[in-house]
């Protein structure tokens, strides 16, 4: 078999899973980018270009700049929630891992499906 | 969503904790901060998301060969210096992978922080809840976007920290 063929096997073999990416995340996501960049009104959107629903959202942030707006204080709440429970997951989780992978019984049934490699 | 729900019976003014804390007589007054606070939320995240952090750091670990603990500890390592130099590098895509679920979930979580935090929090998720509620779709979509944008961001410099597909 050549590489030619190889890797054309090999991208076929990928394709199905490509195309539903593509088709059900990909695609969706164009369509809320260009959304995004279209003019609205109180009970309409209008499909032309406008930067307002960035602009709005941004109202007065710059002008009031040393206190924050409510859309800045918004974003950092939710940084400070992020990076609040990752540092927690991230210690309870390598804790627990830990535990399980080094002193947990070495044969659990849990355990059995990451095992590869030479064992001890 | 039950495991969340569940919390509020625990935490509330009239709730198991402080109850608890009342009968021992350690305090005399409900606990306010208890629910529908920081705490509460983070709480509740925590206890949903440590999951997606505990499966895969354990799936990296597991693949750790023994023997090279097993020569640190011969050539005179003491726990913590196997565990800094050994067990936490070669864990690190695991870590990485667990820090990419947890952020991703929780930048885009509403209901959770609306729930927990008695609809009193506001979160990036909650603004295009409400954006969309006004049928103003526009803005919601540019809301969605700015947000996408700050994942991404966070979880490339992440990946820029330690190369995931390298290390695989």
């Amino acid at each position: 078999m050549t590489q030619d063929r190889k890797s054309f096997v090999a991208w076929l073999q990928a394709a199905p899973m490509m195309l539903i990416f593509a088709l059900f995340f990909l695609l969706p996501l164009v369509f809320v980018t260009i959304v995004s960049t279209w003019d609205y009104n109180e009970y309409e959107m209008i499909p032309a270009f406008s930067l307002r629903g960035y602009s709005d959202t941004f109202e007065g942030c710059i002008a009031g700049l040393p206190d924050l707006c409510t859309i800045l204080k918004t974003y950092l709440k939710t940084l400070k929630l992020c990076v609040l429970t990752w540092s927690l997951t991230l210690l309870i989780g390598f804790t627990v891992a830990y535990f399980l992978a080094f002193h947990g019984r070495s044969y659990s049934p849990c355990s059995a499906p990451f095992r590869s490699g030479p064992r001890m | 969503m039950i495991r969340m729900i569940a919390w509020i019976p625990l935490l509330g003014r009239n709730g198991l904790v402080n109850r608890g804390l009342e009968g021992v007589g350690l305090i005399n007054a409900p606990l306010e901060w208890l629910l529908f606070s920081e705490f509460s939320v983070v709480l509740a995240l925590v206890h949903l998301f440590t999951f997606f952090m505990v499966v895969p750091i354990f799936n990296s670990m597991i693949r750790i060969d023994k023997r090279l603990i097993e020569a640190a500890y011969d050539a005179g390592a003491t726990g913590w210096q196997t565990l800094v130099n050994i067990i936490i590098p070669l864990a690190k895509p695991g870590i990485v992978i667990g820090s990419i679920f947890v952020i991703t979930i929780v930048m885009g979580d509403f209901v959770t922080i609306g729930v927990m935090g008695g609809q009193q929090i506001a979160s990036a998720g909650k603004i295009i809840e409400a954006r969309l509620n006004a049928l103003q779709f526009p803005a919601a979509a540019a809301n969605a976007v700015i947000l996408l944008g700050i994942t991404i961001l966070i979880i490339s410099s992440l990946t820029r920290i330690v190369d995931i597909r390298k290390e695989l």
